[in-house]
């Protein structure tokens, strides 16, 4: 569930072709996110998943895996 | 009161316009709201306002007070593409490509407000390379009137310090000319006692530094910084200024009495210019790290109108004090 959500939020906000997001995925590199891309994706998903995530240390989010990791671990 | 607090005291006390056009990065929106919470400067930030203020949001800070421009939206554009084409038609622009550039690259954008007169300087390079900030404000703002080059120069603030001006030195050129000839060195000079004068308030009094304090050395480094002392002398004679001396001669007065005793420069320096990059890049760092001393900067200077480069490296707080730094810059254009 957490990466379906993730990858709507990468859709949405960053535009670029489902086949290009993988759990290897590089938000800076691969997918061209900025710090406030990364921000609005965080926005989407607290939205989606009524959850909090603001006290995530979004550098440390490199991979789309990082960042499923990262949900899953609000979600518990 | 911290040397970057009185910067700031200034800068309030004749508040200026400043644009940043790096708002894809969250540091950029933490220091335009510390700016504006501490009333600093005007700031324009260059993006699209959706996006910056979902920054805000997630972010939790008050933007409310900056002006955001989204070259898309602006009814400025057709100006700006007016303003760039000119500026650079023989080099081939277009008003077509100037429309494009415009809207791609928010550097330009930002540069070109700078010349409109929209904003009165602009703090870019948290997410750019140097070269990426200078080349669109060399070619559209271009060299300051009676300047010959760009040269880059940090303000170093030494704590519990008897030399330079209390402590404060400007230290040039550290960022940008890596081997200057005599002739730039002079002109460095030159741009480096307006530096001091303008940010820090006190009079320049100049070194030319060397390994070599008045033919104390015989070598082909020596005599350029000799010749650049000549040069400076012949085409900037209002300027207080001595070479070549080693760095003791110049800033330590008992040192200055020995190895210089004709020079009235030496022992008195606040201003030092080093020969070629690798030493005032290594310089400006050891007095940084050895001495815990506040380094300001790279600053630039040199450029018609004040623009600055950021480390990539830099925190919110190093961009609050560029921000106060470049508006006390723009006050001095003015006047």
């Amino acid at each position: 569930m957490e990466y379906k959500i993730l990858k709507e939020a990468i859709l949405r906000v960053l535009q670029v072709y489902e086949t290009e997001i993988s759990m290897e995925s590089k938000f800076d590199l691969d997918l061209g996110a900025d710090s406030i891309d990364m921000m609005q994706m965080m926005q989407y998903i607290e939205k989606e998943t009524e959850k909090k995530f603001r006290a995530v240390d979004l550098d440390k989010i490199v991979t789309v895996a990082d960042a499923v990791r990262v949900m899953q671990e609000q979600m518990e | 009161m911290s040397y970057i607090d009185i910067i700031k005291d200034k800068a309030r006390a004749d508040k200026k316009t400043i644009v940043l056009p790096e708002t894809t990065d969250k540091r950029t929106l933490i220091a335009a709201a510390h700016v504006i919470e501490e009333n600093i400067a005007n700031i324009i930030m260059v993006g699209k306002e959706e996006k910056i203020l979902d920054g805000a949001g997630w972010l939790e800070i008050d933007l409310g007070k900056v002006k955001v421009i989204d070259p898309e939206k602006t009814e400025r554009l057709d100006d700006y593409i007016e303003l760039l084409y000119e500026t650079r038609k023989e080099k081939g622009m277009t008003p077509e490509k100037a429309r494009e550039v415009l809207l791609s690259d928010y550097l330009t954008f930002g540069v070109v407000m700078v010349k409109a007169g929209d904003a009165d300087g602009m703090v870019a390079g948290c997410c750019h390379a140097t070269a990426d900030v200078l080349r669109p404000s060399l070619q559209i703002l271009r060299t300051a009137p009676g300047t010959k080059l760009v040269s880059g120069f940090f303000i170093i603030d030494v704590p519990n310090c008897q030399y330079g001006e209390n402590g404060t030195f400007l230290f040039s050129d550290c960022g940008l000319n890596q081997d200057p000839t005599a002739e730039e060195l002079a002109a460095i000079a030159d741009s480096s006692a307006k530096s001091f004068h303008n940010l820090v308030g006190a009079n320049p009094v100049i070194a030319l530094l060397s390994h070599s304090t008045k033919g104390s050395a015989k070598h082909p480094l020596v005599d350029k910084v000799i010749e650049a002392t000549r040069i400076a002398h012949e085409q900037y004679p209002e300027l207080v200024l001595d070479g070549e001396l080693q760095t003791d001669a110049a800033i330590v007065p008992k040192v200055a009495k020995t190895k210089a005793p004709d020079s009235d420069i030496a022992g008195k320096a606040n201003v030092l210019v080093f020969p070629n990059l690798d030493c005032g890049n290594i310089a400006y760092k050891l007095v940084e790290r050895l001495a815990n001393a506040d380094a300001y900067g790279p600053m630039l200077q040199g450029i018609a109108r004040p623009v600055n480069d950021l480390s990539r490296g830099c925190s919110w707080e190093d961009i609050v004090g560029v921000v106060a730094l470049t508006a006390v810059q723009a006050q001095h254009i003015e006047s």
